[in-house]
């Protein structure tokens, strides 16, 4: 039961955090195509909230899985399993302690990103809702949707920083600077509104599952702390945090390629074409 | 429109693919719509549907984006169809793969801002 928690803990963590959370882009309009306004002020200051949030919570887990690493590595280094000398229980229950800790550090986390993610939910949702389900036909929205060009003038420029950033406040960093820098391309504002809406909600989805397993497991972590050998299943779930947190694969990119790279149509059958 | 007459129309344009082929089409609809034989309107739902990226049942839908949405799943069928269309269209005829990627980028790009509209509009209460 505890190595299915576990993997479960670590699947639902990595959704959470790869379906994080808000972006953001800036406001744009163009005389030939329907005005929108879908991030107001409130979404703006919710994302940076995130931002914010994922920030604390990557900074929190540093310090936790970088002794946990360590640990589990000594003690593959040792090849100790199953033995019952001392050093080796010690070091078993060491691990166990510092995966404790790793899923307090998680625990103390969520109730601010739930409050952060429930402000994008309710103001993304709102402006979705006021400002094309109730404004616009889906006519409205092609159209929209229609006028995307000069796509890489959109794409995010964001200069490396040093040090070991994690990838989600990376991704807000990005969402969040492009909203500051101002600059435009309303026809792609549909679609990553319709991200962040749609992302941000199944993440409160996945927080949910997450937290009633962290409960779980932390009380059997607790009768376990004392023996019991150390299941691959913590390995895993340290594999996947250090790899959410840190890792190669940067989705931020992806996420802001959505509807950006068609390039301009160009139409000739003007009599023969309904706009 | 007749279906047949559809399909006659589309065969006379599709012999060997290649982007002359949307003249030839065009200028066959502008005959049969100067002939009377069709409606201007019909013409330009049956171009829009085989060459134009954009969705013309989309395009058909007059009513707010949360009242529109009340019947997603026939609004997404007919996107489908049309799709299908413009496959033939932009595949078949004009050989277009580009305008047809483009084709497909509306329609999940649609589908994905349809989808978080409808459920804002529903989780209005």
């Amino acid at each position: 039961m505890f190595n299915k928690r576990a993997m479960a803990v670590a699947c639902g963590w990595a959704l959470f955090l790869t379906h994080s959370l808000a972006q953001a882009v800036p406001q744009s309009t163009e005389s030939s195509r329907p005005k929108i306004n879908l991030f107001p002020t409130s979404v703006v200051a919710s994302l940076s909230e995130t931002s914010r949030a994922a920030r604390e919570m990557e900074s929190g887990m540093l310090t936790v899985v970088t002794r946990l690493d360590q640990q589990k590595q000594a003690y593959e280094s040792t090849q100790w399993e199953n033995s019952e000398d001392v050093g080796c229980v010690q070091l078993r229950k060491a691990i166990r302690g510092s995966y404790k800790d790793m899923l307090d550090v998680m625990q103390q986390s969520i109730p601010e990103m739930r409050t952060t993610l429930d402000d994008t939910v309710n103001s993304m949702g709102g402006s979705l809702r006021a400002e094309i389900g109730r404004k616009m036909t889906p006519g409205d929205v092609q159209r929209i949707l229609a006028g995307r060009s000069a796509s890489n003038a959109m794409s995010p420029r964001v200069s490396a920083s040093g040090g070991r950033q994690g990838k989600l406040s990376k991704m807000f960093s990005r969402y969040y600077e492009l909203v500051k820098r101002g600059g435009g391309q309303a026809d792609a504002l549909p679609v990553l509104a319709s991200q962040i809406y749609l992302d941000s909600m199944q993440s409160l989805y996945f927080l949910d599952l997450i937290e009633a397993e962290i409960g779980s497991q932390s009380t059997e972590l607790v009768l376990e702390l004392e023996w019991g050998e150390l299941t691959d299943q913590i390995s895993a779930t340290v594999t996947d945090v250090k790899a959410l947190l840190w890792g190669d694969t940067d989705r931020s990119e992806d996420i802001l390629e959505v509807g950006l790279e068609t390039p301009p149509q160009q139409d000739t059958y003007s009599d023969l074409l309904v706009r | 429109m007749n279906p047949r007459y559809r399909d006659q129309l589309l065969s006379a344009a599709k012999g060997a693919p290649g982007p002359d082929n949307e003249a030839r089409f065009a200028g066959l609809l502008r005959d049969t719509i100067d002939q009377g034989v069709i409606s201007k309107r019909q013409g330009q739902a049956l171009f829009s549907q085989y060459f134009d990226p954009e969705f013309y049942v989309v395009k058909d839908e007059a009513r707010s984006s949360c009242s529109s949405l009340r019947q997603k799943d026939k609004l997404y069928a007919g996107m489908r169809s049309e799709l299908a269309f413009k496959r033939e269209g932009m595949l078949e005829i004009l050989n277009d793969k580009q305008r047809f990627r483009e084709a497909q980028q509306h329609f999940t790009d649609l589908q994905l801002v349809l989808d978080a509209v409808e459920v804002a509009c529903t989780q209005d209460v």
